[in-house]
């Protein structure tokens, strides 16, 4: 990895191109690094351009005017997928489940999943219709108790009524049940043995196998991990919504982009 | 809109149900007795006994309309009978008038059981605010009442009148069987006719008479005719039957013997014909005009509605330390709501009606822009508690950034391009990059509050859940984005509706029901002695000017009807 550029450049080799020229290549990080400032600098000269290192940031930089070499260009994706922790386990995971598994692991395909779950690790089939992984909550501990604050202790009714009374329940989501809350830890009731192994293997299916092989924790962080990246487009898909080929995932929320303040 | 003036919150009901807890009320015979009297007066100068029944039914229903900001008009049909057990006139011994009273009733506030309650007052309704359009049963007076009354007295005096040997007998048709000689004249009873001269009213009165003079030997049945001048007052018709004429009106008397001899003793006896007719004495007549039928009508009314009041809404705080603030009522009389606020933000202004924010439904809450501003503050400064300090640390799985500002407005439909209301979120971010430098990143967008309504047995559940908008859903960065939100965004529904409906007066019914969640009624589940409420909350609506919780409401009597007495009088007794 480069060291973080400090809004300056180091050397002379990747100058961007004038208007007719081809654009000049950035062979490494190192050059990457070189003109990190001239980058920066053009991109907060252009908001729409800054913006647009949210759908991809190596076809951003491009569009400043240089050409990134495809190391180069790998590099700046891997590096905004994943925070550098999570990237790291990420990459445990993949050479861990690869090595043990025999194949590069891919939780996130159903008929890869369902080949691996039922007949290389041999796990039983479970009946779970009907059932909801259990998520970690969003909202507990000291915070919970800060938020009380808030709700006040509705008092017990103190007449009595002839008939029963109808109200109503009030229920708000205070969790986002995404696989990123999956309770890998929860203890989970037995479910019943499935005759057969189901169609399809989401992601919600195999939270309930979780306890059923040592991988299957494993395959389901990796699969977590895979879901939960930095939302990239191709370089096809930029281009279209840059062209306003296609509407931009970006016209509400991200307002505006400057970098190195 | 304007939802909760300078309160904090607010519930709107529609005149139907306004309408439902007065019929619920006027069938309780607690606070509406249908039967009152006897009632002693005196009426036209004799002694009356009087009863008053207030009817709704459904050939007769009660009404009621909303007539300004602070009173109801109520339409209620009342029967007034009038017992007059000295009248003249047997006809009138028992008067039953009928009419339509246009009451106003005040909405005003008093306190039952340790806690303010919001209902209808009458008590300082006078008689002149009784409006009596139209009088069913008033006896129209004629001719033939003051007959009715003559004939009447007619059975009190004497009927034979004598003056040395002479003697006059009167008679009227077979009311005194022993009279001698017997009723052979003509007319066979006393007759009447109204009669008007010189500018006043003279009842003409023909009475069918015998003389017997013996010194003239004569003997001649014949008649009387008197002219009787008729006073009438507002209450009354009078005959003074003392008070004879000046020519041509005075008495005649005629005899059906001709001659000299007859016109004779009819000079003579004419004063003592006179003399015989003021044994009448006068005679009065109960007799009502429409005025005073009107004014009596009204001060019955209006003593019987005084003593009563009823409450509509009737929060009970159950908790004297923790009292419920008093519930403020504004009638919106074009629309047709009954808005109650609760919880007065700012005295520093006079209170002032809200805007109506039902919209033909049954029951609306809502709770202002202030107060929902306040708790999202509060959440939001509890949930990033070092966003006031300079930023709040954030890491994720996609990577980590130091959230510089946070800011929630509430916004109306068509608001940013929205065609619903939203939470419009703003802030700025500094986003940790590997390997460049980290960008600021202000953002902004509506959060939507979509809510589903799924209804069981025991209770209608709300589920609300909050959306950001404007997002592709296939993105994952939409899962940490609303991993974020949505707790934030349900923590600010739960916490506003549970104080919207604590503040309001609703209570908890069940601890845990309806799938774990405990089941509330939204606003006060009995109006004090009159019905149950069971209501429910039907969804959220964003404003501007804070949030409206739409909803439903049924009423239930729980009261003792006159139906229900008189059901347990027929009961068999032990």
């Amino acid at each position: 990895m480069a060291e973080k550029p400090r809004g300056r450049g180091r050397g002379g080799k990747a100058e961007s191109g004038s208007e007719g020229e081809s654009p000049p290549t950035i062979q490494s990080r190192e050059e990457l690094a070189a003109v990190a400032a001239k980058i920066v600098a053009r991109l907060n000269r252009d908001p729409e351009l800054a913006k647009a290192m949210f759908l991809n940031p190596a076809a951003a930089i491009q569009e400043t005017g240089y050409k990134l070499a495809p190391e180069v260009f790998g590099h700046i994706l891997r590096a905004v997928r994943h925070s550098k922790a999570t990237a790291a386990r990420r990459a445990e995971l993949e050479a861990r489940l690869e090595k043990e598994l025999g194949e590069p692991p891919r939780p996130l395909d159903s008929d890869w999943l369902k080949r691996i779950l039922f007949e290389r690790l041999r796990v039983a089939p479970l009946d779970t219709s009907g059932r909801e992984p259990v998520y970690r909550e969003a909202i507990s501990g000291a915070l919970r108790e800060r938020l009380e604050q808030f709700r006040p202790r509705v008092r017990r009714i103190s007449v009595k009524t002839p008939k029963p009374l109808h109200g109503v329940a009030i229920q708000t989501e205070l969790t986002h049940r995404w696989p990123g809350r999956f309770d890998l830890d929860a203890k989970l009731e037995a479910l019943p043995r499935a005759a057969a192994p189901p169609e399809q293997v989401d992601l919600n299916a195999l939270y309930f196998y979780k306890d059923s092989h040592p991988l299957v924790r494993e395959l389901i962080e990796l699969a977590v991990i895979q879901r939960s990246s930095f939302p990239l487009h191709t370089p096809e898909s930029y281009r279209k919504i840059r062209s306003g080929e296609r509407p931009s995932p970006l016209r509400t929320w991200i307002k505006g982009v400057r970098f190195g303040r | 809109m304007n939802l909760t003036s300078n309160f904090d919150f607010a519930v709107e009901l529609g005149i139907a149900s306004v309408k439902e807890i007065f019929h619920l009320a006027f069938k309780s015979e607690d606070i509406y007795p249908h039967n009152v009297g006897p009632i002693s007066l005196t009426l036209s100068g004799q002694p009356a006994t009087i009863y008053v029944r207030a009817l709704d039914d459904m050939t007769d229903p009660a009404d009621l309309s909303f007539r300004d900001e602070k009173h109801i008009l109520f339409s209620i049909p009342f029967e007034i009978t009038a017992e007059l057990p000295e009248a003249p006139d047997p006809s009138l011994l028992h008067i039953t008038m009928k009419s339509r009273a246009e009451i106003p009733g005040k909405l005003d506030t008093w306190p039952e059981g340790g806690t303010d309650v919001l209902g209808i007052n009458f008590a300082d309704v006078t008689p002149s605010d009784v409006g009596i359009p139209v009088i069913e049963g008033l006896p129209a007076m004629g001719i033939g009442n003051i007959m009715a009354a003559i004939h009447a007295k007619y059975d009190q005096v004497q009927h034979t009148y004598t003056l040395g040997e002479n003697v006059l007998v009167v008679y009227d048709d077979a009311r005194d069987p022993f009279l001698s000689p017997p009723n052979m004249a003509t007319p066979n009873e006393i007759q009447g006719a109204l009669v008007n001269a010189g500018g006043k009213t003279y009842v003409k009165l023909t009475l069918p008479i015998h003389a017997t003079v013996p010194q003239a030997a004569f003997s001649s049945y014949g008649r009387i005719i008197v002219h009787r001048e008729l006073k009438q007052t507002d209450t009354t018709i009078s005959l003074d039957m003392a008070t004879e004429p000046a020519p041509p009106l005075d008495a005649q008397v005629e005899f059906d013997q001709g001659g000299v001899v007859a016109s004779l003793v009819a000079a003579q006896l004419k004063p003592l014909a006179v003399s015989a007719l003021a044994g009448f004495g006068t005679v009065t007549q109960p007799a009502l005009t429409e005025a005073a039928a009107r004014q009596l009508m009204q001060q019955q009314i209006a003593a019987y509605v005084q003593p009563r009041k009823y409450p509509v809404y009737s929060p009970q705080s159950g908790d004297s330390e923790v009292p419920l603030s008093t519930p403020m009522g504004f009638l919106l009389v074009s629309d047709g709501v009954l808005a109650i606020l609760m919880n007065r933000r700012d005295s520093s202004v006079a209170d002032f009606a809200p805007d109506n924010f039902l919209g033909g439904r049954e029951l609306a809450l809502a709770v202002g822009r202030a107060r929902v501003m306040e708790v999202i503050q509060g959440v939001i400064d509890e949930q990033f508690p070092d966003l006031k300090s300079g930023g709040q640390e954030i890491h994720t799985d996609q990577g980590d950034a130091t959230l510089k500002k946070l800011t929630a407005d509430l916004s109306d439909p068509g608001e940013h391009g929205e065609s619903q209301g939203h939470v419009w979120m703003s802030g700025e971010a500094e986003v940790h990059i590997d390997c460049w430098p980290d960008p600021d990143v202000s953002f902004e967008g509506p959060i939507f509050i979509d809510t589903t309504l799924e209804r069981t047995g025991e209770a209608c559940i709300l589920t609300a859940k909050g959306r950001a908008g404007e997002f592709d859903i296939d993105q994952s960065c939409c899962d940490v984005l609303l991993d974020l939100l949505i707790p934030i965004v349900g923590w600010i529904v739960l916490a506003i509706t549970e104080s919207t409906i604590d503040a309001v007066g609703g209570a908890m019914i069940k601890d845990i029901a309806a799938g774990q969640s405990k089941v509330l009624a939204p606003i006060p589940p009995v109006v004090n002695g009159v019905a149950q409420v069971s209501a429910c909350l039907t969804g959220l609506e964003v404003r501007r000017d804070g949030f409206i919780f739409p909803g439903e409401i049924s009423l239930r009597r729980i009261t003792t009807s006159f139906e229900d007495r008189k059901a347990e009088r027929d009961q068999p007794k032990p």
